[in-house]
């Protein structure tokens, strides 16, 4: 299992375009079910992820502004489940080819550094 | 999208701020919201949540730089930065925005007349649905339109809204000020509904008005109300006189109304300027003749939704009928063309290649510019090595570099305006006064964002060549490398070659394009003109129809002639003056056709003479030479006779000596034959582009003279004419239009170019 630690420092610097784009695809990952909240993402990383990736709150709000930024997800204001107020996120249709072109590189790095740990185990 | 939101974040700050607020302070509630759930005091679950998201002012700093606000104050710094490596080499920048504010200048002034002439939309209601309809006869193609026909159409034809004819004039203008010529507007009145137009002060034409024996009326146009009346709004029901008439003006049209110069809606040459005055048109029973007076010009609005084919084919079936009932054997059809395309289409062709040519000028300022800023990224190198070794990317250096060449573009394009200004007062001054609309050339809000972009044009397209040339910049060895300049290379010095035969490509395309203009000009200059222009000034003078009492019939209008004629002869620097009713380049008119004595030719195919009335001593003052016979002396009064022109001689009795040969004008047989006496030279009649007009002369005790030009030879390069000699003579020619002969030529080359039937 890999690790992947979304830690304070490395988002206030210019974060890496790696950890970056992973974050990124967390996002469009959990917005392509239904649209959100930055609470509710922040919590659903959170509950997906088994806390095991540890994503700032505060981090996620600027990804969220870039991938808004970039037209890949959109956001509206509506009244969220207590009737306040809320901007909620929503994946656009560029997102979604996106999260498709993310999500399968991402399965190809990953299975090829598994192979690489496997290779030296043995 | 990224853009629109861009935008947003700038133009709507406070919007975006408050957004950023309301959703970090919508995440912390919650946060606060749940450790409550979990058992921590108020208080406590507030601490703890802002613990968890960090510093918020950071975090909404992190947001702003998404939207990309960063950009903009970068960009805002870039400008900074470019404004002062402009002013460290003043002597690169001057020489760049000058030589672009030269290309963009010319570009602009020229771009603000095409504007004008051709691709702004005529100012009239609907004006894609006005049209201009000729006449079409086999032997002379589309041909001005005769009143009897315009009444059948309008009778039996139902394409249209509404149809209006319309035929120059020029009367004497007298009453309130100096006598003047002015150029009129005989209209139907259905003309100013047909275009839209609504009168500023008082009203336009009734359709009663157009019959016979109804009172007097005028419209006056807003410049000649400006111009002689003082803008005075109690002009309408006041007494004008026209050629002696009394005129009552009913109305004054609107500043913004711009009728064409009727010359361009002839599908002939025909010398015609905007109308000033405007006056119903009363036709009379001479100009109500069937398949005769072929004289006006007919416009009309197409009804909605129907095509150009379907009025002329049924415009055409009236043709038809009426070629049917006349006993002239003729096939009459017609044409119809757009109102813009025919007011245009004649100089089309010289301001595109115009605007080729200046835009070749542009791009050829471009490239040298191009040029420099390649040569100075050598002498660079260091600062962009320094630059990028304390941080700046070089995508940053490629977008600095840029912006100084939109600097550069926009600071020229400003400069280029102010020089399109100047140019085009002289372009206009000096333009021919042929070229339609344009005195509605000027630099308008139209131009100045053609201004703009022409100019961010330049600016990317010097930039982008130098900015991507930067790539290639070693900048590890322009950091390490002592000296300031070193060579710039074989690569770069291959760019510099390829710019150079783009260069001389472009110029070749200017001189084309410029060559080609000359070339036509070059050619009417060079024409055999067939008379002669030195010392040679041409004094117009309306006698004026309505001056009745004056000069009521043909006897005392000679006698006036020749009066002024001794009297102009009598003036200080004149050799000699001779007179005629039609000067030649002067474009078609009075126009008859031949009945050759034993010929009897259907009445189209008979030879078209234009007639001009002259004095015995025109032809030598012209240096229009005498082929064979002579020419008509006092002696010949009283009998019929007249001089040929060698053209009209070869078309009238073709291989034929034409001396002592009969014809007669008109269609009356009943008319007397007139005997050919001499045979002389031709002349450029209509335009220096139409071939030599068939010229019928007769002399001038039996024309009439109500518009005489009289030919004046000087010793002396200067006119001895001005406005004022008219007034200050004792014998009352209402005005005397003068023009030295160079003006007379540049008009005529005018009318040269405004040739093609269509």
């Amino acid at each position: 299992m890999l690790i992947i630690s979304v830690t304070e420092v490395s988002t206030v610097s210019k974060p890496k375009d790696v950890v970056q784009g992973t974050l990124d695809l967390l996002i469009l990952k959990i917005l392509a079910l239904e649209p959100m909240h930055g609470w509710a993402i922040s919590q659903r990383l959170k509950q997906v992820s088994r806390d095991v990736l540890q994503v700032s709150d505060g981090s996620l709000y600027p990804a969220l502004h870039k991938l808004e930024q970039q037209g890949w997800i959109k956001a509206e204001w509506k009244p969220s489940e207590n009737n306040r107020k809320a901007k909620f996120y929503e994946l656009t249709r560029v997102g979604r080819k996106e999260l498709e072109k993310e999500a399968a590189n991402w399965s190809r790095l990953s299975a090829a550094i598994t192979h690489v740990v496997k290779l030296r185990e043995a | 999208m990224s853009l629109r939101l861009r935008l947003r974040s700038l133009l709507r700050r406070s919007k975006v701020e408050e957004e950023l607020n309301e959703e970090f302070q919508f995440h912390l509630d919650q946060q606060i919201q749940q450790y409550i759930a979990r058992g921590m005091t108020r208080e406590d679950a507030r601490y703890a949540a802002l613990r968890a998201i960090g510093s918020v002012e950071q975090r909404k700093e992190e947001c702003r730089d998404a939207h990309g606000l960063a950009l903009v104050e970068s960009v805002v710094q870039d400008i900074r930065y470019a404004i002062r490596q402009l002013r460290k080499s003043p002597a690169f920048a001057s020489v760049a925005i000058l030589t672009l504010a030269l290309g963009i200048g010319a570009n602009t002034a020229i771009f603000s007349i095409v504007d004008a002439v051709i691709l702004r939309p005529l100012t009239y209601r609907d004006a894609d649905r006005l049209f201009v309809i000729h006449e079409r006869i086999p032997q002379r193609g589309a041909i001005p339109v005769s009143a009897t026909h315009f009444r059948e159409w309008r009778k039996a034809t139902h394409s249209f809204e509404q149809m209006a004819l319309v035929i120059p004039m020029v009367r004497n203008l007298t009453g309130a000020g100096e006598p003047e010529q002015v150029s009129i507007g005989r209209v139907s009145a259905a003309l100013f509904p047909i275009l839209g137009i609504q009168t500023q002060l008082g009203r336009t034409f009734l359709e009663e008005e157009e019959q016979p024996g109804k009172p007097l009326v005028a419209v006056l146009s807003n410049d000649l109300w400006r111009r002689r009346f003082g803008t005075d709004p109690g002009v309408v029901g006041r007494k004008i006189q026209i050629d002696g008439m009394p005129y009552e003006v009913v109305g004054v049209l609107p500043a913004e109304f711009r009728f064409p110069k009727l010359t361009h809606l002839y599908s002939m040459t025909i010398d015609a300027a905007r109308p000033e005055v405007w006056t119903p048109l009363v036709l009379d029973t001479g100009e109500l003749v069937p398949m005769g007076q072929f004289n006006f010009v007919c416009i009309g609005r197409l009804k909605a939704g129907v095509s150009v084919q379907q009025a002329t084919s049924e415009i055409n079936a009236v043709q038809e009928e009426l070629a049917r009932q006349s006993p002239l054997r003729v096939d009459l059809g017609s044409s119809i063309v757009p109102l813009q395309d025919q007011m245009i289409g004649r100089s089309k062709t010289g301001v595109e290649l115009i605007l080729s040519a200046i835009g070749a000028v542009l791009l050829i300022a471009c490239v040298n510019i191009t040029n420099l800023l390649l040569s100075r990224i050598s002498a660079r190198r260091r600062e962009f090595g320094i630059r990028s070794a304390i941080g700046a990317s070089s995508g940053r250096i490629r977008r600095q570099m840029l912006v100084e060449s939109l600097m550069l573009s926009v600071l020229g394009g400003i400069c280029g305006v102010v020089i399109a200004n100047g140019a085009l007062r002289l372009i206009l001054a000096a333009a021919p006064a042929d070229v339609p609309r344009l005195d509605e050339v000027g630099l308008n809000t139209h131009v100045l964002f053609f201004a703009l972009i022409i100019s961010i044009l330049t600016g990317v397209f010097i930039g982008v060549l130098p900015a991507w040339r930067f790539a290639k910049v070693n900048l590890q060895e322009a950091l390490t490398s002592a000296s300031r300049s070193t060579t710039s290379g074989r690569h770069s010095g291959r760019i510099r070659s390829m710019l150079v035969s783009v260069e001389a490509g472009l110029t070749t395309v200017c001189l084309i394009a410029a060559g080609l203009l000359l070339h036509s000009f070059l050619r009417l200059l060079d024409v055999d003109r067939g008379f002669a222009v030195d010392h040679i000034v041409t004094v117009n003078a309306n006698l004026g129809v309505g001056s009745a009492t004056r000069y009521s019939n043909d006897e005392k209008k000679t006698a006036f002639m020749r009066a002024v004629m001794e009297r102009v002869e009598a003036l200080p620097g004149v050799k000699s003056v001779a007179a005629t009713d039609k000067l030649p380049l002067t474009g078609e008119g009075n126009n008859s056709a031949m009945a050759v004595e034993g010929q009897d030719l259907p009445l189209f195919e008979r030879p078209i003479a234009a007639v001009r009335n002259v004095t015995p001593n025109y032809f030598s003052i012209l240096g229009i030479s005498l082929k064979r016979g002579r020419i008509f002396t006092e002696g010949d009064r009283g009998r019929n006779v007249a001089i040929v022109s060698a053209a009209l001689a070869e078309r009238a009795w073709p291989g034929l000596d034409s001396i002592g040969k009969r014809f007669r004008t008109g269609r009356d047989p009943s008319t007397p034959f007139t005997e050919v006496i001499g045979v002389v030279s031709d002349v450029r009649g209509i335009g220096l582009d139409k071939d030599p007009s068939l010229n019928l002369y007769g002399p001038y005790w039996g024309g009439f003279f109500n518009n005489a030009s009289f030919v004046v030879q000087t010793s002396a390069s200067r006119s001895p004419f001005h406005r004022r000699s008219g007034k200050q003579s004792t014998m009352s020619i209402r005005m005397l239009h003068c023009r030295p002969s160079e003006q007379w030529m540049m008009s005529s080359r005018i009318l040269s170019r405004s040739g093609g039937s269509r």
